[in-house]
């Protein structure tokens, strides 16, 4: 008799009351594990918006550093004997003026150089319907962004091109007014601003700014003959 | 017994509602650490940006670095510091040795367990700035990073490769976060990032046409009747001296090539030189403007008011290999003294009139305004040639070899690596 007296029930007071406090505290938790994970997710969003911006931003800015590598950039140095020098076929860069959506370049990727822009040397970078698109071979544009999870509402390329003279090297003074003499060693950059919004939050809004020096730079024009 | 009974009873109340509790409490936890992944991912994504750069900073530090110690005209130890030590070589004729004949540039290479690899030349970023090594054979040693390896202590590595082109050769950067893999030849261990970057590098020459004859100037050749001494024994040019006045060298001691008639080596009033415009003179010669050759990192500029003996001297003494020297103003040279010698010749361009006196001996070129020499009595001679705007005029009689080789050391090895466009590649 003893034991099972010890092992008496709550009386129903003792339950309800467990119960209502125990009640409180689990609403009171799952209201604060609800907002975190609310927060979290949309921690979770903007994190995945920032990433792929960085991404696009990134292979962007590296793309359009190799723009106007040469495999045989040798063939543009002067030897002696020679009468002149190559033209890098690869120099062809836009915009080289004003700011624009769009912008287009060149490298090589000859095992062995045939100083031809072929299809699958001529790249590009432009804003369609929401996603930043890249030019794989002459014509083929495929998707850098995830138009379902971000829109891309600004894409700027903005060049800024620095001419140094290279007249001091001319065996010949350019002639006054003369627009193709000097030669001018033109190094170019690039400002690359990138904006991005959430699909599901068109609120969480991003923008991103990269500068590129672009390594290879171009002669253009000529010395006077 | 039933008092012991009631406090059993009594303890045990509310013990269902703390456990519920707790374990609710367990499972927000887990929840709230289990969502926190992504700010580790966060953090983890930044890190990788960071390391990246790091790696690709430092190949780029890594180019950079070999086209400036390139241009570097000095004497460099192991540890790639300048040193006193005159048995030492310059970095340029450490990793590169150059054709005579052609200038194609060959980068030094070394037995690595059987195979012929190009040398390598290595730095690693400690707290107190880079420290780095440039091998004369081997692989760089530079001081273990075992202790720092989990810190970020940027390296890189450069190398050379021939391009079959005189005068051009590639170079390859690996940058690294750490000392370790390919910014550490011949380690095992691995880098956390490491970048790779080929840039080429063209040699813009010293002197980028040599002068045909021993002594070319726009102007007249007035050595009055001094004994001086005209040589050109290179039967390729066989001229001694180009003036674009008249020759007046009545005394003058010839030598032409061997079974050449001496009447070729004087050829005085050539029209087209006097009718060259003293810039055009010089980049004839030199490929560049005056200012430009004078700006470029391998040149030394050097002002002396009277005698530049001593500066000169020490200017020549200081440089590894051929030294290139621009003098603003005149340039008072007073032998006894001696400039230069055929392995390691000198280009003085004098902005003003060079005047020269008594035994000067000399390897290289010198080009200047006006050109004058004086009192000589013995031991007076250029190997190499003489260029000058206005003339030259002396009582002197030094002698004046023609010496091809030495022009076509100046030629191929003196002057400045410079970036060739188009050739910078990080894939």
């Amino acid at each position: 008799m003893t034991p099972r007296n010890a092992q008496r029930g709550l009386s129903i007071v003792e339950l309800m009351v467990g119960v209502v406090i125990a009640l409180f505290i689990a609403a009171a938790g799952a209201a604060l594990l609800a907002s975190h994970l609310r927060e979290n997710r949309a921690l979770l969003l903007e994190a995945r918006l920032m990433q792929d911006l960085r991404t696009a931003a990134d292979v962007v800015s590296r793309d359009l550093r190799r723009a106007g590598h040469w495999g045989a950039a040798i063939d543009g140095v002067w030897a002696d004997g020679a009468s002149s020098v190559t033209a890098n076929p690869y120099a062809a860069l836009a915009p080289m003026a004003a700011a624009s959506d769009a912008a287009s370049f060149r490298y090589s990727r000859d095992a062995i150089e045939n100083h031809l822009v072929d299809p699958n040397e001529q790249f590009g970078f432009r804003l369609r319907n929401g996603a930043i698109e890249l030019q794989l071979g002459a014509g083929n544009w495929q998707a850098l962004t995830d138009a379902g999870t971000l829109t891309i509402t600004q894409f700027t390329v903005t060049p800024t091109v620095q001419n140094v003279s290279l007249e001091a090297f001319c065996a010949v003074p350019c002639p006054p007014a003369s627009v193709a003499c000097a030669p001018q060693q033109q190094v170019r950059s690039l400002a690359l601003a990138i904006t991005g919004r959430l699909v599901a939050d068109a609120s969480v809004k991003r923008s991103l700014h990269s500068s590129v020096r672009l390594r290879n730079d171009v002669v253009v024009g000529a010395c006077a003959t | 017994m039933m008092p012991t009974t009631v406090t059993a009873s009594k303890k045990q109340r509310g013990v269902a509602a703390l456990i519920v509790v707790l374990v609710l409490l367990l499972a927000m936890v887990l929840a709230a650490v289990f969502t926190n992944r992504n700010l580790v991912f966060e953090q983890r994504t930044s890190a990788n940006q960071y390391r990246a750069t790091q790696a690709f900073e430092a190949a780029e530090a890594g180019v950079e670095w070999a086209l400036a110690q390139l241009n570097a005209n000095q004497r460099i130890g192991a540890d790639c510091e300048p040193s006193a030590d005159a048995a030492a070589s310059s970095f340029r004729r450490r990793y590169l040795s150059t054709a005579p004949t052609t200038g194609l540039l060959t980068p030094t290479v070394w037995n690595h367990a059987g195979a012929a690899t190009p040398l390598y030349a290595s730095c690693v970023r400690a707290d107190n700035g880079w420290s780095c090594s440039c091998p004369v054979n081997g692989l760089p040693s530079l001081p273990s990073a075992s202790s720092s390896a989990s810190a970020p202590a940027a390296a890189f590595s450069v190398q050379f490769l021939p391009t079959g082109k005189p005068g051009v050769v590639r170079v390859v950067a690996n940058g690294c976060t750490q000392l370790a893999g390919a910014c550490a030849p011949g380690s095992t261990s691995r880098a956390d990032a490491s970048a790779k970057i080929e840039a080429a590098f063209g040699l813009v020459a010293g002197l980028r046409t040599p002068p045909a004859a021993t002594v070319t100037t726009r102007a007249g050749f007035d050595a009055g009747s001094a004994t001086i001494g005209l040589h050109n024994a290179d039967p390729a040019t066989g001229i001694a001296v180009n003036a674009g006045g008249a020759v007046d060298a009545a005394q003058a001691r010839l030598t032409p090539p061997a079974g050449a008639p001496k009447t070729g080596l004087l050829i005085g009033h050539d029209t087209a030189l006097a009718a060259l415009p003293a810039e055009r003179f010089f980049s004839a010669h030199f490929g560049v403007d005056k200012a430009a050759w004078a700006s470029q990192p391998a040149v030394t500029r050097i002002t002396c008011a009277l005698d530049c003996a001593a500066v000169l001297g020490a200017v020549v003494a200081a440089a590894a290999d051929a030294a290139l020297i621009h003098v603003d103003g005149d340039l008072v040279l007073a032998g006894p003294i001696t400039l230069g010698s055929a392995q390691k010749p000198v280009v003085i361009v004098v902005s003003g009139a060079a005047r020269f006196d008594g035994a000067v001996a000399l390897h290289g070129v010198v080009y200047a305004g006006s050109l004058g020499w004086h009192n000589t009595s013995g031991g007076a001679y250029v190997r190499g040639a003489l260029l000058s705007e206005a003339g030259y005029q002396g009582n002197g009689a030094p002698e004046l070899f023609y010496d091809p080789c030495v022009l076509a050391a100046l030629n191929h090895t003196s002057g400045s690596f410079a970036r060739v466009n188009g050739g910078w590649r990080d894939f």
